[in-house]
C-alpha cells in the first residue's frame, strides 16, 4: 500500500551513488513533489468501447472521455471537490444581480490556449452560445440541461462577460462548473469546424493534446505554460508535474486488473469490487476512494403503474425487505456502501436525516403487505383480489446478479419478482419510454454536481416521459412540484434546504425510489503515483497534481 | 475454361445469400428492442428538445416504412456506401476499413497457428494410431474444444501477461500483442482441424494406392506427405474454410477480453449503443467476407482434384 520495499531500496541506492546530500535519503524523496514521469491510465466503459468524440461541449455524454477532456480544458468558475464551495478558475471574480438573473464575470488576463492565443469574454460567451444552439441536439442534451435557465452571453470587453439567465437558478454556479461547460476557443473552433475540433482539440487546460489513435489510446502532454488551476490544487499558479498521460479503453475487468498488475498501465479507473483486496493488500498498489454525489442507485418504481408497482403499500413493503448489508457484500465483497437515503450522504446539509428510508425489517414488510390487504395465497405468492403480487424488474446485465439477489429476498415475503435481463439500451428505453413498467434498476446520478437540484429533473412531473425523459419513476405529485420550482430558483440557502428537506421526505415516503447502494469510483495506481483528485460529482478526476515518485519513473517500464 | 465457369457460377449463387443476409439482419434489428435516437439521451436530466431527437430520426431514415428503409440500403451498399453510424456520425464503410487491418492480422495468425498445429498434430496422431501420442493429442483437443474461449482468454492473461509478463495484457501494434489473442484464437480451430486430420489420414493410408506406393517401394515421408496427405487434404481445406468464419466471429470476444481495436469490437459497441447502421453494415460486410472465403475453398478443391472441376 505504501511503497514496496524494493523501491526503497532503489532510492536509497541511487541516493548513495549521486553522493550528494540534496535530497534526505530513499524515504523522504518519496513524499516530495517532483517533474517528470507519465501515468498510462486504462478506463473501463459502461456503453462503448471507444469515445467518439474529444469536444467537451456537445460531444454527447461518455463519462470516461470526459475524464479525458478535463486534461485540456478550463471552467469559467471551480468548485472546491470536499466542500462544494464556487471558487475562480478563468473568472477571478463575479457579481451577481439582486434579482439573480445577470452574472458578471470578471476573467482573469493570462489565460492562453495553447496556440498562444489569449482567451478573452468572447470565447466564454462563443461557448455558452454554442452549448444551447439547438443544431447540436441531441449530443449536446447534457451540456444544455446545465443551462436550462440561460438567456445570453455578451462580451462586454475582453475580460468581462455577462451572462442573463431567463430565470433565476440557484445551481447555475455549479453547472458553470460541470465540465461539459468548459471553454473552447472561438477562433480555433471556426477555423477547423465542428468535426475538426472534435478530433483534434484545443483548449486552455494544464495538459495539450498530443494524439488520439483510434487504435484505442490517446496521449496528453504537460502544458508549460499553464499557471492558472483551481485555487484548491496544490500546483496552482503553476504547470502540472507528470510530463505526460496516456489513456486507453479496456471494458474487460479482469483485463483492466492484469494490466494494472502486470505494469502496462501505472492506473486504472473503475477498480473492480472483487479485485480490489488484492491491490489494497499489496505494497506495490495504492486504492483511491472516490464517492460520487447525487441519488445513489437502487431501485426506480413507475408509480403511475396499473398494476401492484403504482400501490404504495407494495412499494413500501419492498424498501422494508431489501437487506442492503447482504447486497453489498454478496455481490461487492462490501466494497461499496449501502444507502439510506434519497441523496447520497456525503451531500452533507443538503441531506435530509429524518427522510432516512427504514432498516432491513422482512416481519414489517409482510405487516405493511397483510393490512393492505395482500393475502399470502398457495406457492408463497400473495394475492389480492386474484391479482398476484408479481412484478416485473427490468435490469441491465451489469446489475443481473444485485437484481438476483434482491428477487430472493422479495420472495421471502411473498412478492414475486419476474427479472427481465436486457441490454443497458433496452434497459433504458423501458424506463424511458412512454409506456408503464413496474420497476427497474436505477442507476446513481450525478447531475448538479454535489447540489440537490438534480431532485428537481427527477421529481418534478413536467419531466415525465415522453415530455422529458429524467422522472423515470412518474413521480407526480403537485406539492412536491411546487416546492421543487420554488427551490431550484431561491438564492436563499436556508429556503432552498427546508424546501428539499420537505421533498426529500414525501419523495421518501411515497418510495417513488428507493436507495440501495452507494457506489464508489475508486482508482487503482502503482504506488508512487500521487495526487489523483476527484472532482466534486465524483464520477471524474483533476489530473492537474499528479505526479509520479522518482522511484517509480526509473522502475516503470513505460518511462 | 471450366474452372473459370466453374467460379461464374459459384459467384452467382452469392447474391441471393447476400440477399438473404441483408433482409434478415435488417428484420432482426427492426424487432430489436430500444430506440437508438433516445439512447442518445438516456440519462439526460429535464426535457430534451424532442423536435431534434424528431429531426436525428427523419435524417437517419428511421420513420420510414420498413421496406423502403431497405430497399435505401440495399442501393446504398451496393455502392459501397454502409450509411452513417448514428453515435458517431462517421461513415460506417470508414469505421470498418479503420477497424480491419487488426482484425485480419488476428484472423490471418489465428488460421496459420490453427492450420499448422492443426494438421501436424493430426498427421502424428495418425501416425501413432492408437498409441500414446494418438490418445494424448485427441484427448487434449476435446478438452480445448470443450473450454469457453473468454476463459482462456482470461486464464492466459492471467499467466503469461501478468505472472511471467512475456506479452503485454492488452492493445494493439507489433507481434507481441498478437502472439496471445491468436492463439487463444487459433488453438481453438487447431483442435478441430486435428481431428478432422487424423481420421481422414487415417481412411486415405488404408486406401489401396498407398499400398501400391508402398509396394513400388516409394519412400515412407513421401508417401506419407505428397499420396496420403494430399488426397486427404480436401475436407481439411472445407474445413479451413469454414474455420475462418468462425475465426473471424470469435475475433468478438477474443477482441473485447484483449482491448484490441477491431471489427468485432466494433460491432460489439454497436450492438450495445443500438447503432444500426454500424451493426448491419458490419453484419454485411463479415457476410461478404465469409461468403468470398467459402468461394475461395471452392475454387481450391478445383486445383487441388481435376475432378471437381470437371464435373462442374
Amino acid at each position: 500500500m505504501r511503497r514496496s520495499m524494493k523501491a526503497v531500496g532503489i532510492g536509497v541506492t541511487l541516493a548513495l551513488l549521486a553522493g550528494c546530500g540534496g535530497t534526505e535519503g530513499g524515504g523522504e524523496s518519496d513524499a516530495e513533489r517532483v517533474d517528470g514521469g507519465e501515468v498510462s491510465i486504462a478506463l473501463p466503459t459502461t456503453e462503448s468501447f471507444d469515445m467518439n468524440s474529444l469536444d467537451p461541449n456537445v460531444g454527447g455524454n461518455r463519462i470516461y472521455a470526459h475524464t479525458i477532456s478535463m486534461t485540456m480544458f478550463d471552467q469559467l468558475v471551480s468548485q472546491e471537490p470536499e466542500s462544494g464551495e464556487i471558487m475562480p478558475w478563468i473568472a477571478e471574480s463575479w457579481d451577481v444581480s439582486d434579482d439573480g438573473l445577470e452574472y458578471t464575470f470578471q476573467l482573469r488576463d493570462d489565460v492562453t490556449f495553447w496556440d498562444g492565443e489569449p482567451l478573452t469574454a468572447e470565447d466564454v460567451a462563443f461557448t455558452f452560445e454554442r452549448v444551447v444552439d439547438p443544431q447540436y441536439m441531441p449530443e449536446s442534451a447534457f451540456a444544455a440541461a446545465s443551462m436550462s435557465a440561460f438567456e445570453s452571453a455578451e462580451a462586454v470587453d475582453d475580460h468581462t462577460v455577462v451572462v442573463r439567465l431567463e430565470q433565476p437558478q440557484a445551481a447555475f454556479l455549479a453547472n458553470v462548473a460541470r465540465n461539459f461547460l468548459s471553454i473552447v476557443p472561438k477562433h480555433y473552433v471556426e477555423e477547423v469546424g465542428d468535426e475538426g475540433f472534435a478530433e483534434e482539440p484545443m483548449g486552455s487546460g494544464p495538459f495539450t493534446f498530443v494524439e488520439w489513435q483510434r487504435d484505442g489510446h490517446l496521449t496528453v502532454e504537460r502544458n508549460p505554460d499553464y499557471a492558472w488551476g483551481p485555487p484548491f490544487t496544490e500546483t496552482a499558479g503553476s504547470a502540472p508535474s507528470v510530463e505526460r498521460l496516456t489513456f486507453t479503453y479496456v471494458p474487460e475487468d479482469s483485463t483492466r486488473t492484469a494490466a494494472l498488475q502486470s505494469g502496462q498501465v501505472n492506473a486504472i479507473m473503475g477498480v473492480p469490487p472483487l479485485s480490489q483486496e488484492s491491490f489494497e493488500g499489496n505494497d506495490q498498489f495504492e486504492v483511491v476512494e472516490i464517492q460520487k454525489n447525487g441519488q445513489p442507485g437502487g431501485l426506480t418504481f413507475d408509480t403511475s403503474s396499473p398494476g401492484p408497482a403504482g400501490e404504495v403499500e407494495v412499494r413500501q413493503a419492498i424498501s422494508l425487505a431489501i437487506d442492503r448489508e447482504a447486497l453489498n457484500s454478496a455481490v461487492y465483497d462490501s466494497k461499496h456502501e449501502p444507502a439510506y437515503f434519497l441523496l447520497e450522504e456525503r451531500m452533507g446539509d443538503w441531506v435530509n436525516e429524518e427522510a432516512r428510508f427504514p432498516d432491513f425489517d422482512p416481519d414489517a414488510a409482510a405487516e405493511v403487505l397483510d393490512e393492505a390487504g395482500w393475502q399470502e395465497g398457495p406457492g408463497g405468492i400473495r394475492s389480492k383480489d386474484g391479482v398476484e403480487l408479481s412484478l416485473d424488474a427490468t435490469t441491465s446485465t451489469q446489475m443481473q446478479r444485485t437484481m438476483t439477489l434482491i428477487q430472493s429476498q422479495l420472495k421471502d415475503i411473498g412478492i414475486e419478482l419476474n427479472v427481465d435481463v436486457v441490454s443497458p439500451a433496452e434497459a433504458s428505453a423501458v424506463i424511458q419510454g412512454e409506456d408503464n413498467y413496474d420497476l427497474a434498476w436505477g442507476n446513481p446520478i450525478g447531475w448538479t454536481n454535489g447540489m440537490p437540484d438534480l431532485l428537481y429533473s427527477l421529481y418534478h412531473s413536467r419531466f415525465i416521459p415522453p415530455n422529458g425523459t429524467s422522472n423515470e419513476t412518474r413521480t407526480s405529485i403537485p406539492e412536491v412540484d411546487s416546492l421543487l420550482e420554488s427551490a431550484v430558483q431561491s438564492l436563499d440557502d436556508e429556503q432552498r434546504r427546508e424546501d428539499f428537506d420537505q421533498v426529500q421526505s414525501i419523495v421518501g415516503d411515497y418510495v417513488s425510489y428507493l436507495p440501495l447502494l452507494s457506489f464508489n469510483a475508486n482508482i487503482a495506481v502503482a504506488s508512487g503515483v500521487h495526487g489523483i483528485m476527484p472532482e466534486r460529482r465524483g464520477t471524474y478526476v483533476y489530473f492537474h497534481d499528479v505526479w509520479v515518485s522518482e522511484n517509480l519513473q526509473q522502475s516503470w517500464p513505460g518511462n | 475454361m471450366p474452372l473459370m465457369r466453374f467460379l461464374g457460377a459459384r459467384l452467382v449463387s452469392v447474391i441471393p445469400v447476400m440477399l438473404g443476409v441483408s433482409m434478415l439482419t435488417f428484420g432482426l434489428l427492426y424487432l430489436m428492442p430500444g430506440d437508438p435516437v433516445l439512447l442518445l439521451v438516456s440519462g439526460v436530466e429535464g426535457d430534451v428538445a424532442s423536435e431534434q431527437i424528431q429531426q436525428i430520426r427523419e435524417e437517419f431514415g428511421l420513420d420510414d416504412p420498413l421496406p423502403m428503409q431497405y430497399v435505401s440500403f440495399v442501393g446504398a451498399a451496393l455502392t459501397g456506401d454502409l450509411g452513417r453510424s448514428i453515435h458517431q456520425g462517421h461513415e460506417v464503410t470508414g469505421l470498418i476499413l479503420e477497424a480491419l487491418p487488426n482484425t485480419l492480422e488476428l484472423t490471418g495468425m489465428a488460421l496459420l497457428i490453427a492450420a499448422l498445429v492443426g494438421i501436424s498434430t493430426g498427421v502424428i496422431a495418425s501416425l501413432f494410431h492408437g498409441r500414446w501420442p494418438d490418445r494424448v493429442s485427441m484427448f487434449g483437443s476435446l478438452l480445448w474444444l470443450s473450454m469457453p474461449e473468454f476463459w482462456m482468454a482470461i486464464v492466459a492473461i492471467m499467466v503469461f501477461a501478468s505472472w511471467l509478463g512475456w506479452f503485454p495484457v492488452f492493445g494493439a501494434g507489433g507481434i507481441e500483442f498478437l502472439i496471445l489473442p491468436a492463439t487463444i484464437l487459433g488453438l481453438r480451430s487447431a483442435a478441430a482441424i486435428a481431428r478432422l486430420t487424423r481420421s481422414s489420414m487415417l481412411e486415405v493410408t488404408h486406401a489401396q494406392y498407398i499400398m501400391t506406393a508402398r509396394a513400388r517401394g516409394i519412400g515412407e515421408p513421401k508417401i506419407l506427405w505428397v499420396h496420403a496427405l494430399r488426397n486427404a487434404i480436401i475436407p481439411i481445406v472445407t474445413l479451413l474454410g469454414l474455420q475462418l468464419g468462425y475465426l473471424l466471429g470469435s475475433t468478438v470476444v477474443v477482441e473485447v477480453v484483449f482491448s484490441r481495436p477491431g471489427v468485432g469490437s466494433l460491432l460489439i459497441d454497436a450492438v450495445l449503443d443500438k447503432d444500426v447502421p454500424v451493426i448491419r453494415g458490419t453484419v454485411l460486410f463479415l457476410a461478404v467476407i465469409y461468403v468470398l472465403v467459402n468461394l475461395i475453398v471452392d475454387a481450391t478443391y478445383g486445383l487441388l482434384d481435376p475432378r471437381i472441376r470437371e464435373a462442374a
